[in-house]
């Protein structure tokens, strides 16, 4: 993209952002790593209600869940419940804080990430290279793929190994009624 | 919470050091004689072939989840992953019996104690045959003793031939178990690591691909 692309780009990411107060979608995790010949695949549903409560429902390969909310992370494996500092799991802290970012279209202003703006096709996507020596043993680069709304479909999580997890977004309900209980451990 | 398991591995490694006065002896043997035959863990043995299981860590009362991914290379190495849930990876090793290689670790998990707890662990568990020295008879189990810095005891069900069970022991006492279900004695569905001197017990359970 060039420039006055990525400004239209992150104007329309912003505008739809704005509207959006709870997120509802069915999600697939693929996990690649490079000697397995298929990814492992893991699935489930996503919710999301503005500004900062995101709960991930796993149902394949078992039953279990983690929530974001208050700044910890409520982990529900199997009835086994626990909650954990945030920090434990910097990665995925960051992920989340990308895809809340998205909804309040805060994500590309990020001081952690050197972010780059791609259009293959229709699908436009935004590369984040993380910044910090620190976080780079973590993290080589997520990328997020944006659909024709202007919403986030697909995030890349790529590692130091060049391994990497996808995680697909699908039948997405914006501003649908998503119960505080969703967000309960 | 990563740390924290570290910790606990750390403190539990040490407590390794401290020996039971309780000897390690097998229940119900009715005879016992040498023996030349190789046993077979069946489990991971197939070439080129992807395992996937979901893996639950129960280390001091702290729970860790998330996946375990591996193939057997070639004749003497396997590579294998553990990762989070959410895909991030913990540790990616290459492990035979001659050779140990870290191609991937979390920087809080990067401890000589933890990665060698790891290595001795999963080297058995993924070992595809040994040579046996001894060979107890018990009721309904046959049990191939492998001579080793601990010594393996590979437990074969009498009726099925399937490897139930292999037991790591010092001379005075069990170190760990491994426990296997499986249903066609090719592929175990659960697996449990349990350690008798610390408090870490790893579950495996076989996700389809």
């Amino acid at each position: 993209m060039n420039a006055s692309e990525i400004a239209a780009f992150k104007q329309a990411v912003l505008n739809e952002s704005k509207s959006i107060r709870t997120l509802s979608s069915d999600f697939v995790q693929y996990k690649h790593v490079s000697f397995m010949s298929k990814p492992v695949e893991s699935s489930g549903k996503m919710y999301l209600k503005s500004p900062n409560m995101l709960a991930w429902r796993y149902v394949k390969p078992a039953s279990y869940s983690t929530i974001f909310k208050n700044n910890k992370m409520y982990v529900d494996n199997q009835g086994k419940k626990s909650n954990i500092d945030l920090g434990a799991n910097r990665k995925f802290e960051q992920i989340n804080e990308m895809i809340i970012g998205s909804i309040s279209g805060n994500m590309f202003n990020s001081a952690a990430f050197d972010v780059s703006y791609f259009k293959i096709g229709k699908q436009q996507l935004a590369k984040f290279v993380p910044k910090s020596k620190d976080l780079k043993k973590y993290m080589k680069q997520v990328v997020l793929y944006f659909d024709g709304n202007h919403q986030v479909n697909e995030v890349k999580l790529i590692e130091p190994t060049d391994d990497f997890t996808r995680l697909v977004f699908k039948n997405r309900v914006v501003n649908g009624k998503v119960n505080d209980s969703v967000f309960n451990n | 919470m990563e740390k924290l398991t570290i910790r606990c591995l750390i403190i539990s490694g040490l407590l390794l050091t401290v020996a039971s006065c309780r000897s390690y002896q097998l229940a119900d043997v009715i005879s016992q004689e040498p023996t030349e035959r190789e046993v077979v863990n069946p489990y991971f043995s197939a070439l080129d072939t992807d395992y996937a299981y979901r893996a639950d860590v129960e280390v001091y009362g702290k729970e860790l989840s998330g996946l375990f991914m591996v193939k057997r290379m070639d004749s003497v190495a396997h590579r294998m992953v553990l990762t989070t849930d959410f895909g991030n990876t913990l540790i990616d090793m290459t492990i035979g019996n001659e050779q140990f290689k870290v191609n991937y670790v979390m920087e809080d998990l990067d401890r000589k104690m933890v990665l060698k707890l790891l290595q001795e662990d999963f080297n058995t568990l993924l070992s595809p045959q040994q040579q046996a020295i001894v060979h107890h008879r018990l009721v309904s189990q046959d049990v191939y003793q492998v001579k080793g810095k601990s010594d393996a005891y590979y437990f074969m069900d009498k009726e099925s031939g399937y490897l139930s069970k292999i037991v790591k022991a010092s001379p005075r006492k069990e170190q760990v178990v491994y426990e296997f279900k499986t249903s066609d004695g090719k592929t175990a569905d659960q697996i449990e690591i349990i350690h008798k001197s610390i408090r870490l017990k790893i579950r495996l359970t076989k996700t389809d691909l």
